[in-house]
């Protein structure tokens, strides 16, 4: 084994760790900086529900060793909303038009769905089930979460407040 | 997933070098990690040495050779190819 030191911001916050090579950057989130909104599903990148922006491209972070994140900027759900009294348009489309059930998968969908909205603001239903394959979800059927991702394409305001949807 | 010794080289000389050194043990080489990194979660893969290629940077993007051939760098990502003109 050998030990690596990193240097990297997640949420716009700088950290520096040393850590173990064979660590996940998964593992590194949610173990290390108890950032546990991001969830591991099936740990072989295929389910979506670890996905995070690292340098605004969406990754899986089961996928990616942890040492690979050195000098970039990492994105997880917890670092999406402006500050503590706000909600993106994207978490408040997912609350208002019931973009999620159990909530396991739902991170990860906001985390895809924000990436597809910074490259395409104005997607078709169809770019958005296409853009969204890769984010698995056993209990929605998806359309909700379809639906949820255009609202929030249609959207004026940047930020939404916790409040205007009956979270405090 | 059972620890393992990571190897960042940042020349096509250092990673040959490395896998000159380690190449008889238990070495795999890793470019993104799709294959790789779940295979040694799952135990199936238990490699000694891992050589990652990232920081190559000959081994990155998508370029047009004179003779017309395509060369896609083991770095180059699903994605880059998929928006590749």
């Amino acid at each position: 084994m050998t030990e690596h030191i990193i240097r990297f911001q997640v949420n716009g916050t700088a950290r520096e760790l040393t850590i173990a090579s064979h660590l996940r950057l998964i593992d590194l989130l949610r173990d290390e900086l108890g950032l546990t909104g991001t969830k591991e599903g099936c740990s072989v990148g295929v389910c979506g529900a670890c996905s995070v922006l690292v340098d605004g491209q969406l990754v899986s972070a089961c996928l990616l060793p942890a040492a690979f994140v050195d000098g970039t900027h990492v994105t997880t759900i917890e670092g999406l909303a402006p500050d503590d009294e706000h909600l993106t348009p994207l978490q408040d489309a997912f609350i208002r038009h019931g973009g999620f059930q159990c909530g396991i998968c739902t991170p990860g969908q906001i985390i895809a769905a924000t990436a597809l909205l910074a490259e395409h603001p104005r997607p078709t239903a169809e770019h958005v089930r296409h853009w969204m394959t890769g984010n698995l979800c056993r209990c929605t059927g998806y359309y909700k979460i379809v639906e949820s991702i255009l609202a929030a394409a249609e959207s004026a305001t940047t930020a939404v407040r916790r409040e205007d949807v009956g979270m405090r | 997933m059972r620890p393992y010794a990571l190897h960042q080289p940042e020349s096509l000389g250092e990673a040959l070098d490395l896998l000159a050194t380690y190449g008889d043990d238990d070495t795999h080489v890793i470019a993104g990690g799709t294959s790789m990194v779940p295979l040694m979660t799952m135990g199936l893969v238990q490699p000694e040495h891992v050589i990652a290629l990232r920081k190559i940077p000959e081994l990155h993007g998508i370029t047009l050779e004179d003779d017309g051939g395509l060369r896609i760098g083991a770095l180059a990502t699903h994605r880059q190819i998929e928006l590749a003109p």
